[in-house]
């Protein structure tokens, strides 16, 4: 049976601000995928999974995982926080629908309360913070009704069978996380896989107990041991040299767990290394993308603060004059007034010249108008140009034409005041001298346009460099937190390295080479002291039932103990088995051929994981992506090599970020065959100008039949966190 | 199939003891403990794993042993 994830639904979780039907997204068996961009919610969209299952969140700030009441104000979409009002309350909440096999229907809701108690809204002492209940409802499949259960473990029971807590790790995972899961490095990794897939541990308990039974039934059938004929004391020799093989046996298999710790520890700080090597080639690559983008944007954030400067400038700068900007009437009124003050000034002096001499001919002309060279020129052409007549020699407008050009030049008569202020050449200087002034103000705007844009542009670039920088950073702060950094130097390192595999060496050494033969011969010795003991108590007179419980005990003993190991082995082939598949599938689109993967046995007994090609040679330093694809073969075999009837669905989060297209295609075809249901959260096929904003690759999964519903997330282009709403398309 | 006869049939199903304790492979198959005929080796490993499934511990197992070899 399998559970099934119909929907998912957030209120003002993050981005998704608003009620639940404004952010559902319905999905379905078989495989359902949510594109977004950087920042378009897929993060969030995840942690609703971590707050179900565990209660968390994880903090994109720094990658690590917190408590609900520790992170509450970063929870809550800024947006809503900021609308309402103090001393209103504000829920945020995630609410997840599941069907479990043909008849019932789940629906569980997470949720806590905040009260505003003032402005501060990204302060968490600013609010009250109220968790509130888990709401689990059921329903049956023909009904639309839900009804709440009450008991708080029915209601733990319903949100594990969702994805049982033991198979959470192999379902359940964010971005670089699937590396952390199956970590080869680990030894436990597959060996815990293997427990989750077996009853194992039921084994273990198993060949525990039958070993303490055999004991007991030994010390009863010594105990009813008669002690005065021969047999007897061949009995008890036999039964005390038992017990000291068996002493020397305990004293061997304790070295050898010495010595498997020995060599455990070896391989752990051997595998330790490699990651601790590998982050920091990683670390100097991401290091020097960083370096000069770091002083690209101290160079642009310089230029941007000169360029602040300097709109100052512009405001008071003559060749600016952005504070006269929208004075462009004032200087048409400032001239209409001046033209009407010349004139009414030369009407009045006109006026006055009139009234001093009125026997002179007056005219409205200004002063040493025309000049002597046109007066010239009309009285040769006897013509008046000024009001186009003729002017012949001997009539009056030529004898006018000669008392002009022979008018003083300097008439002390004009210069005569005549008003109390004469403002003219003052107003004439304050035209003249704003002429470069005002001749720029129909200007300005455009040059505030052109400055803003530039501006624009500034702010731009910087964001994007702020951006690359913020993802570079965030790459290596995984690194950090994925591999643990270290300060120690290669040589340093070269040589732990190096220490760590010849302690390996030497434990495998000692653990191939002595102990275990020794112990077999022990243990033979042993099984066949046994048996002299069974063959004696056969003739010696013990009530039948000891012998029997003997005998038995030690059977049982050996076979739940060659059970247990059949198992293990077992499970381990068929996982090896069903990663190769899995292997080949990933791969399939891929250039490159993908190795084999052969899971074997460690002198610590633990599994060691090799990758090897065709001709069983070892393959090292494959690409990252092929790295990841063969842990996702494990995490695939797990779910396909369980035998239960419980299928779970995949949720993951970013989980083949940058592999490329080969390795994205072959992830879903193989995802949509292994798991019944997977919902899964990738950038890698989102293209922001296109007109669905996913790439060819989109497309062509859009069409594929396997994928069964497909969203693209929206945010608002250069929207500032508090406006940030992350909206969805439903595109299949 | 019970996780219990899983495990129960996997130990038996060792090629040494179902020679020694004469348990063929139908006999395997439908292994049923505590009928009339059925062996006491059956019995014993039957109750070992119910009883260790019901949490109780070595000495209350080991009694319910004895018992059964009426010892």
């Amino acid at each position: 049976m399998a559970s099934i994830i119909n929907s998912i639904s957030f209120k003002n979780f993050f981005n998704y601000y608003g009620e639940f039907e404004d952010n559902r997204y319905d999905l379905e068996e078989g495989v359902n995928i949510i594109v977004a961009d950087n920042g378009g919610g897929k993060s969030k969209f995840f942690n609703a999974f971590l707050w179900l299952f565990n209660g968390q969140i994880l903090d994109s700030d720094d990658k690590i995982r917190k408590n609900i009441k520790d992170i509450y104000v970063k929870i809550v979409s800024d947006k809503a926080k900021n609308e309402i009002a103090i001393r209103e309350t504000l829920e945020c909440a995630i609410q997840i629908e599941y069907t479990f096999g043909k008849r019932h229907k789940y629906q569980i809701v997470k949720s806590f309360t905040l009260t505003k108690l003032n402005d501060n809204i990204s302060d968490p002492t600013c609010w009250q913070f109220t968790m509130n209940d888990t709401e689990v409802n059921r329903t049956e499949l023909i009904l639309t009704k839900y009804k709440p259960i009450y008991d708080e473990d029915e209601k733990k029971k319903i949100i594990d069978r969702l994805i049982m807590p033991a198979f959470r790790k192999y379902s359940f995972f964010q971005g670089e996380e699937v590396d952390e899961i199956i970590d080869f490095g680990e030894k436990e990794s597959i060996e815990e896989a293997v427990k989750n897939l077996t009853d194992i541990s039921k084994y273990n308990e198993l060949v525990e107990l039958t070993e303490e039974f055999k004991v007991k039934a030994e010390k009863d059938l010594s105990n009813q041991n008669t002690a005065n004929n021969k047999q007897a004391n061949d009995l008890n020799i036999a039964l005390e040299e038992k017990e000291r093989k068996q002493e020397q046996l305990n004293h061997e298999l304790k070295k050898l767990k010495e010595w498997e710790t020995t060599f455990s520890d070896a391989e752990n700080e051997k595998n330790h290394l490699d990651k601790t090597y590998a982050n920091a080639d990683k670390r100097k690559e991401i290091d020097d993308k960083i370096r000069p983008l770091n002083k690209r944007l101290k160079d642009k954030v310089a230029e941007f603060e000169e360029f602040l400067d300097r709109i100052n400038n512009r405001f008071f700068d003559g060749n600016f004059s952005w504070i006269a900007m929208g004075f462009d009437q004032v200087v048409k009124d400032f001239r209409s007034l001046n033209d009407k003050f010349i004139e009414e000034r030369y009407r009045k002096k006109a006026l006055l010249d009139i009234e001093e001499s009125p026997n002179n001919y007056f005219h409205f002309l200004p002063v040493n108008s025309p000049d002597t060279v046109s007066l010239q020129n009309m009285i040769d052409n006897e013509h008046c140009y000024v009001c186009d007549r003729p002017a012949k020699e001997g009539s009056h407008e030529h004898g006018y034409l000669v008392k002009l050009k022979n008018r003083p030049s300097n008439n002390v008569e004009k210069d005569k005041s005549f008003v109390v202020n004469d403002l003219k050449n003052f107003f004439g200087n304050i035209q003249n001298n704003s002429q470069p002034f005002y001749n720029r103000i129909p200007d300005v705007r455009n040059s505030i346009k052109l400055t803003r844009e530039k501006e624009q542009d500034l702010k731009r670039q910087i964001d994007q460099i702020k951006i690359k920088l913020k993802s570079l950073r965030d790459e290596r702060k995984d690194i950090f937190v994925g591999g643990e950094d270290s300060e120690t130097s290669d040589a340093q390192i070269l040589s732990s390295y190096q220490g760590a595999i010849r302690r390996m060496q030497d434990a495998t050494n000692k653990i191939d080479d002595i102990l275990r033969p020794k112990i077999k011969k022990l243990q033979d010795q042993i099984k066949n002291i046994e048996n002299e003991i069974k063959t004696l108590n056969k003739t010696q007179n013990i009530p039948k039932g000891f012998k029997d419980n003997y005998e038995i005990s030690v059977d049982l003993a050996r076979a739940t103990f060659n059970a247990k190991e059949r198992v293990y082995d077992g499970m381990v082939k068929l996982l090896e088995q069903h990663a190769n598949n899995h292997f080949q599938n990933l791969t399939v689109n891929n250039d490159l051929a993908g190795g084999i993967l052969r899971f074997e046995k460690t002198p610590s007994g633990s599994i060691n994981f090799v990758y090897s090609d065709s001709k069983n040679n070892i393959v090292y330093g494959s690409s990252e992506g092929f790295q990841r694809m063969k842990k996702f073969s494990v995490v695939m075999a797990i779910i396909s090599a369980n035998s239960n009837d419980y299928k779970y669905p995949l949720l993951a989060d970013a989980p083949i970020s940058a592999f490329g297209e080969g390795f994205t295609e072959g992830f879903f075809e193989a995802s949509g065959k292994v798991f019944p249901q997977s919902i899964v959260l990738v950038k890698e096929i989102y293209k922001r100008d296109d007109d669905m904003n996913i790439n060819d690759l989109g497309r062509r999964l859009l069409k594929d039949k396997n994928v069964k519903t497909m969203y693209v997330n929206h945010v608002p282009k250069g929207a500032e966190q508090i406006d940030l709403v992350t909206t969805k398309t439903k595109l299949k | 199939m019970s996780k219990r006869d899983e495990i129960l049939k996997e130990i038996l199903s060792d090629k040494e003891l179902m020679e020694k304790y004469n348990i063929n492979k139908e006999q395997l198959k439908d292994l049923e403990p505590f009928k009339p005929d059925s062996k006491t080796i059956v019995n014993v490993l039957s109750t070992i794993i119910s009883e260790n499934d019901n949490k109780r511990n070595t000495s209350q197992i080991y009694k319910v042993i004895k018992n059964l070899h009426k010892i």
